[in-house]
């Protein structure tokens, strides 16, 4: 009976042990990336198999664009805040209002041209078949995943 | 008690040789029925179940067997588990990623 139960025992044990190990094994990439400062960086490093140099490139690109990107976020929302301002005073689409809306759209689209900049520039200094699937991936999650576009933002997406 | 002794019968005793050799199992065999006698003990007194454990466990084959099914339901289990956490935190990050590019991308972006 002794002999029976520590079989049962090891038994578990072993299936302890095996879990833990394929767990372990699978999820490598993850707590590394989760370890790291940027793990979407490092997620795109795994994803996009870049070399340590090319990795480099692209996180001071992503760097460099932070920044940027940030600056014309402020602007759009201060202009946001004007327009707000205008079209409470009148309630109606007066050419201030008309005025302000063509600031933001302006904004808005140097602020897409800026973010197109910036994919074509990582892909660039990506393996050239990584970048040309980088930029698929990367328009479809952003300028063409609005409403209209052909994807309509679905969550189904996955990766090329 | 004392018997007339039956010379014929005392005489063919004497002669009397066992000319079968012991099995080489003979041991195996003893030791097989110790163990189900023992295993027949525990049913009486403790229930089904542990003689059951005992005499499945008895055969080294079914004990290989079981552990090893084990090992295989540990691995299977843990390779699938950490596949569909490894895809969940994909998903995720691409999705910060994206969102940390581009301002106009709902938070909620899968």
């Amino acid at each position: 009976m002794k002999r029976a139960i520590v079989i049962l025992l090891l038994g578990f044990a072993v299936a302890t042990l095996a879990y833990a190990v394929a767990y372990h094994g699978t999820t490598t990439h993850e707590r590394e990336a989760l370890k790291s400062g940027a793990p979407e960086l490092c997620w795109l490093k795994q994803q996009f198999h870049l070399d340590d140099a090319q990795f480099q490139h692209v996180s001071r690109l992503h760097e460099g664009y932070l920044p940027q990107c940030g600056e014309t976020c402020r602007k759009i929302a201060e202009k946001n805040a004007e327009l707000k301002a205008v079209f409470d005073r009148t309630n109606a689409v007066t050419p201030d209002v008309e005025q302000k809306l063509g600031e933001i759209a302006k904004l808005r689209a140097e602020c897409q041209a800026n973010m197109l900049r910036h994919f074509c520039e990582v892909s660039q200094a990506m393996p050239p078949e990584e970048g040309r699937r980088y930029l698929a991936w990367v328009q479809q999650k952003t300028i063409l995943s609005g409403p209209g576009q052909m994807d309509m933002g679905n969550p189904a997406h996955k990766m090329p | 008690m004392n018997l007339p002794e039956d010379q014929p019968l005392s005489e063919l005793l004497r002669q009397w040789n066992i000319l079968r050799p012991n099995s080489p199992r003979l041991r195996e065999g003893v030791w097989r029925r110790i163990a189900r006698a023992e295993a027949q003990t525990e049913r009486t007194a403790d229930g089904g179940w542990k003689a059951w454990l005992a005499g499945m466990f008895a055969k080294p084959a079914l004990a290989v067997g079981y552990v090893t099914a084990l090992l295989a339901v540990g691995l299977t289990a843990g390779h699938f588990q950490g596949e569909a956490r490894q895809h969940r935190v994909d998903h995720e990050l691409a999705a910060r990623y994206v969102q940390s590019l581009d301002p106009y991308q709902p938070l909620s972006v899968k």
